[in-house]
């Protein structure tokens, strides 16, 4: 018996002596690897947003843009992030729709503002997708969806366009899975909650979209993030954890507001034919753009 | 690794077939159910039930042919876990990872030539014990 046991012994330590001998060895050159990363995340978002602007007009309306980094601010400092990293994007678009994109990019389709009720409503739709953003989950999406090599090769531009549009089309129109889109929704309640937002509103947005029966195709957010009920109460049940006391985050009117995002999708609409027909050709020279991107390493 | 001594008895040609093909079939388990490591403890399992009621020679190789099976078992479904939350979850491949792969890819290579080892020197009718496996299987397998 005592034979067994010492020779069980010196099998347990050879094995675990070999595997701790080995992994003394620098097999994965983490600093190196963090570095490839972060330049392809980089180059990844780019191009992705450049695929996004290229069907939909980035809009840079000062107020527009001075009101959503308002809110993103406000966001931020509540949850002492740092604001600078999160690049927003308000994009011309009437679906209702906000998504994060890779390296801290944050896309608001003004179809969103049209259907908030208020700008509280925004801020909870921004703050899940920062939710989105702080835990990573953009990048682990696209590695499970899309596999590491096919995003080093639309990073550098040899994918072509039309991947890098469906990788924009997976990111804008498909759903995290449930345990990301909870820990999303539980940081979105922690962050309005540390802001003086109170996340009820984040809920009412989520009931008012499951009450919605006859969804219009605009509602994309809905499709993308299903559970809309389950989550909104869940929500509510995650409020009662933090102490809030609300303080309005414009004290101008969000109809203002909103009057602003029409006339500016107004003023576009004069010369929307054109525009559309400039995208449409653009497109159709996604291939060349993408060689370019390669030119420009 | 694998010592060659002499059994109690001197066992017949169909006794040594019989042991060999003990270790054979998680030879060639491990070629067919790879990456899936259950598919050779499985094979050698049902071997072992197949031959349990058989000689003591027979029954004692099934026997340590099953055990140093199982021990590669634990090994190789850890690595697989741990390769499958690399790829469908949040996990990473760091040094130690890669590490335990390459411990574990040689432990299998020394179990996989000591399989073979043990199937052609049992075919002759000789007795073979395994490190830590022989002696166990002497305290498990009784005549």
């Amino acid at each position: 018996m005592e034979k067994i046991l010492i020779q069980f012994a010196v099998l347990v330590i050879s094995f675990f002596g070999l595997w701790f001998l080995l992994s003394r060895i620098d097999f994965v050159d983490r600093d190196q690897v963090e570095k490839f990363a972060a330049e392809s995340e980089q180059k990844l978002g780019e191009v992705i947003l450049e695929s996004i602007t290229l069907t939909s007009e980035e809009v840079n309306n000062k107020k527009l843009q001075a009101m959503l980094d308002s809110i993103k601010v406000r966001l931020c400092e509540g949850k002492q992030l740092d604001c600078s990293k999160i690049k927003l994007h308000l994009v011309r678009n009437s679906e209702v729709n906000a998504f994060a994109l890779p390296d801290d990019h944050l896309v608001v389709f003004t179809g969103l503002l049209e259907y908030a009720e208020n700008a509280e409503e925004v801020a909870g739709v921004m703050a899940h997708e920062i939710g989105h953003i702080e835990k990573n989950h953009v990048m682990k999406k696209l590695t499970k969806d899309i596999g590491l090599s096919m995003l080093f090769s639309i990073a550098g531009g040899e994918a072509g366009g039309k991947i890098a549009r469906e990788t924009a089309r997976t990111l804008s129109s498909s759903a995290f899975d449930r345990d990301k889109e909870a820990e999303a929704d539980a940081f979105a309640v922690e962050a309005l909650s540390a802001a003086n937002i109170d996340p009820q509103h984040l809920s009412d947005f989520f009931f008012r979209l499951a009450r919605k029966h006859d969804q219009p195709e605009e509602l994309v957010w809905i499709s993308t993030h299903p559970d809309t009920d389950e989550r909104a109460e869940k929500i509510i049940q995650l409020k009662k954890n933090y102490t809030i006391k609300p303080e309005p985050i414009f004290h101008t009117d969000w109809k203002e507001i909103q009057r602003l995002v029409f006339s500016y999708e107004e003023d576009d609409n004069d010369d929307l034919g054109d525009y559309d027909a400039e995208a449409d050709s653009v497109v159709d020279m996604t291939e060349e753009v993408g060689a370019d991107t390669v030119a420009v390493q | 690794m694998a010592q060659v001594s002499e059994f109690v008895y001197r066992p017949d040609d169909y006794e040594s077939e019989k042991a060999s093909n003990s270790y054979l079939m998680s030879v060639v388990a491990v070629i067919a159910g790879l990456p899936l490591p259950i598919i050779n403890l499985l094979a050698t399992l049902f071997f072992y039930f197949g031959n349990r009621k058989g000689t003591f020679f027979v029954r004692w190789h099934c026997t340590q042919a099953l055990l140093s099976q199982v021990t590669v078992l634990c090994m190789n479904s850890a690595g697989f876990a741990w390769t499958i939350s690399i790829i469908f979850r949040d996990a990473t491949v760091t040094n130690t990872y890669v590490a335990y792969m390459i411990t574990v890819v040689l432990f299998n290579i020394g179990e996989f030539i000591a399989t073979v080892y043990a199937a052609i020197v049992t075919r002759k009718g000789q007795h073979v014990s395994f490190w830590f496996f022989g002696p166990l299987t002497a305290l498990i397998c009784k005549d």
